[in-house]
């Protein structure tokens, strides 16, 4: 009987803490379980009351480096039983809560699974100044002397934009000439005119896109340039050459489309010169620095 | 400095905005003020640009003075009836036939060295039309002594489109601005020539047109013969002679205030040398003949009476236009009341009558004796408001 008893006890001793063990490497550790030893450096053990326990729990981010231009990536998910301190019961604190009130998730699962990036890493900051060179044609609507409809005269220029903020907020300056000739053999009459605008413009929408619609407003100036001649019957053409300017504002509204380095712009622009609503719709094709 | 600059923006804030709309919007300039147009130059008989000062415009932008205002496009379909009609006036044949009225014109021009030059071709086809009709008012009001209420303003209408009833041809002929059932100036389209609104003589003509139709025929319509019976050799004669006389009135106006016999040259040089005045012009049997004559079966071509009429009358000016031009204007209104004494049907040597009584007494004798010469194959053989001595022409028809 003594003998049948101290065997008993040794396997008590022996085999069940040997069985436990095996268990253990199978099955997750229950919450009142000790922890396992840490592969590595423990984690420094802090007591807290079982009722502060996180209704979930949310692994730690590595800080982005301000310094990197790519967003760090994320360590691996660490093992629960990493804050397996939550987890020590405290035989001195308070009995804790019932497990059946726990979260299903932490009995469940005893590992968390790595969780994947809920926020988008900041936008790369891009260069403060961003410009384009575009070469423009269309046609130019001046109102007629006579009352009658716009005569359109076709109209060619030079547009230099720069993104002073590039989502939000654009500046250019464009230089557009337009000419065309009235009369007969007997008189007449070429009339040129040079705009030369500096426009400012607000992005509408999402300015990385590569549609955009752009409304904007500037002012100007242009120079008139006339040629008169005038044949006579002595056969000597008599010519008057004058040229004038004028302050003008424009008010545009304009549709971008950006590909790679390639941006087109069809644009429609009111020019009040001199009392007169004038027109000048323009297609341009750039290239651009963006 | 910290205060200072708010207020700073805050006072220049609606000073630019001023200063922009100031200088984006409409700029205007009345007269005095000298402008470039085409004009011709009489000592070297060419047309040239120069400036000229134009003196009656309340609004250049506009076009608008007291020589008129000049306004452009609408359009006017004429129906000939309707002007024929005894009962019409110009208020209801306006209101009959303009079918859409002509707009307000803009003009755009730049100063330079204090001269107004027109920035495109509509401008200064517009500018100068002004400026010549302004040109030729002065001449026939001041100059010429012609009271203004018997040249009033009349409107002056650019690029319009003005048929007759076939909805093609104008009623306008060749080198015709005035068009008196509408009493309005109507400015062509375009012309193939030297438009007529540059010719300084093609305005004075059509200056010429208004103040016949005002002071002879009293602002009617048309002549008042041609409301008459159409096949009647009497009404056809007095309808022929009216259309020669007031051709060769006006042809005579247009070369004395251009002081160019050869103005046709420019704009209606098709029928130039029919209608040059530096070429003798002799009354034929034929234009005696052709004057009671049916227009069905022979169209009357009121010009080559006009000439010997107009070529008469420019002789008579050669020793000084001013006294001539004078006198022609001031028998305007006695050819109305005589044409009115006479129930329409004025004789050619009444006319002539008029024109040699209204002539400056030391031209009446000159004026005489070129009428007596010029006009005898038309039997036109005495005048009772000639002198007793005439002065025979230099270049005699016989």
């Amino acid at each position: 009987m003594p003998l049948r008893h101290f065997a008993a006890a040794l396997l008590l001793v022996v085999v069940l803490p040997a069985s436990a063990r095996a268990q253990a490497e199978e099955e997750p550790t229950p919450f009142w379980g000790s922890p396992p030893p840490p592969e590595q450096a423990p984690a420094k053990r802090k007591r807290k009351a079982p009722t502060q326990l996180p209704s979930r729990v949310t692994k730690s981010r590595p800080k982005p480096d301000p310094r990197a231009a790519e967003p760090v990536a994320p360590a691996p998910a660490p093992f629960i039983n990493q804050i397996s301190p939550l987890m020590v019961p405290d035989l001195k604190a308070p009995p804790p809560p019932a497990p059946a009130q726990l979260p299903q998730t932490l009995t469940a699962a005893p590992h968390w699974p790595a969780e994947p990036e809920t926020e988008s890493p900041p936008p790369p900051p891009g260069p403060s100044a961003r410009f384009g060179l575009d070469l423009a044609a269309g046609a130019w609507g001046k109102g007629s002397a006579s009352g009658g409809p716009r005569a359109y005269d076709f109209a060619y220029g030079l547009r230099a934009g720069w993104a002073l903020r590039p989502d939000a907020i654009e500046l250019d300056l464009l230089l557009a000439r337009a000419g065309g000739t009235q009369g007969n053999p007997f008189a007449n009459a070429t009339a040129t005119h040079t705009l030369i605008g500096l426009r400012a413009f607000a992005v509408l929408g999402p300015g990385q896109q590569r549609l955009a619609l752009l409304l904007g407003a500037g002012v100007g100036t242009t120079l008139a340039q006339t040629h008169y001649s005038l044949p006579s019957s002595g056969g000597v053409t008599q010519t008057l050459d004058a040229t004038s300017g004028k302050l003008v504002i424009m008010g545009t509204a304009a549709l971008r489309l950006r590909l790679e380095l390639f941006e087109a712009r069809a644009e429609f622009s009111p020019v009040l010169r001199d009392g007169r609503l004038e027109f000048l719709p323009l297609f341009a094709l750039g290239l651009g620095l963006w | 400095m910290r205060r200072a600059s708010p207020r700073r923006v805050g006072s220049a804030g609606p000073g630019l905005a001023l200063l922009l709309a100031a200088t984006a919007c409409s700029t205007d300039l009345s007269s005095p003020f000298s402008a470039e147009t085409v004009s011709y130059d009489t000592q070297a008989q060419k047309f040239h640009l120069a400036p000229v000062l134009v003196a009656t415009l309340t609004s250049l932008r506009h076009l608008t003075g007291t020589s008129g205002q000049v306004r452009a496009g609408g359009s006017v379909e004429v129906k000939k009836a309707a002007v024929l009609d005894k009962a019409a006036t110009v208020e209801s044949l306006r209101a009959q036939f303009i079918l859409e009225p002509p707009n307000e014109v803009e003009i755009a021009w730049s100063v330079l060295n204090d001269i107004a030059i027109p920035e495109n071709y509509t401008s200064l086809e517009l500018l100068t039309a002004y400026s010549n009709i302004e040109r030729g008012r002065a001449s026939f009001i001041r100059d010429w002594g012609l009271a203004a209420e018997s040249l009033p303003a009349a409107p002056i209408v650019a690029h319009a489109r003005i048929v007759q009833d076939d909805g093609k041809n104008s009623p306008l002929g060749d080198g015709e601005l005035y068009y008196s059932p509408l009493a309005s100036f109507y400015l062509p389209t375009s012309s193939a020539q030297l438009p007529l609104a540059f010719n300084l003589g093609a305005v004075g003509h059509a200056l010429g047109h208004q103040a016949v139709a005002q002071l002879v025929w009293g602002g009617s319509p048309v002549a008042p013969p041609e409301r008459e019976a159409q096949h009647e050799p009497g009404w056809n004669t007095a309808r022929h002679l009216a259309r020669s006389m007031t051709e060769g009135l006006a042809d005579y106006l247009g070369v004395a205030l251009s002081s160019d016999p050869r103005w046709f040259d420019y704009s209606v040089a098709q029928s130039a040398n029919a209608r040059a005045l530096d070429t003798l012009r002799c009354g034929s049997r034929e234009m005696l003949l052709a004057l009671p004559a049916n227009e069905e079966t022979a169209p009357y071509d009121p010009f080559p009476l006009g000439t010997v009429l107009a070529g008469a009358l420019w002789e008579s000016s050669l020793s000084g236009v001013r006294r001539s031009a004078t006198g022609v204007l001031a028998s305007l209104k006695v050819l109305g009341a005589k044409e009115k004494a006479a129930n329409g049907q004025l004789g050619l040597a009444s006319v002539l009558d008029v024109l040699v009584a209204g002539a400056d007494p030391s031209r009446q004798a000159n004026l005489c004796g070129l009428f007596l010469d010029r006009f005898a194959s038309l039997s036109v053989s005495g005048l009772p408001s000639c002198p007793a001595t005439l002065v025979a022409p230099a270049v005699s028809c016989h």
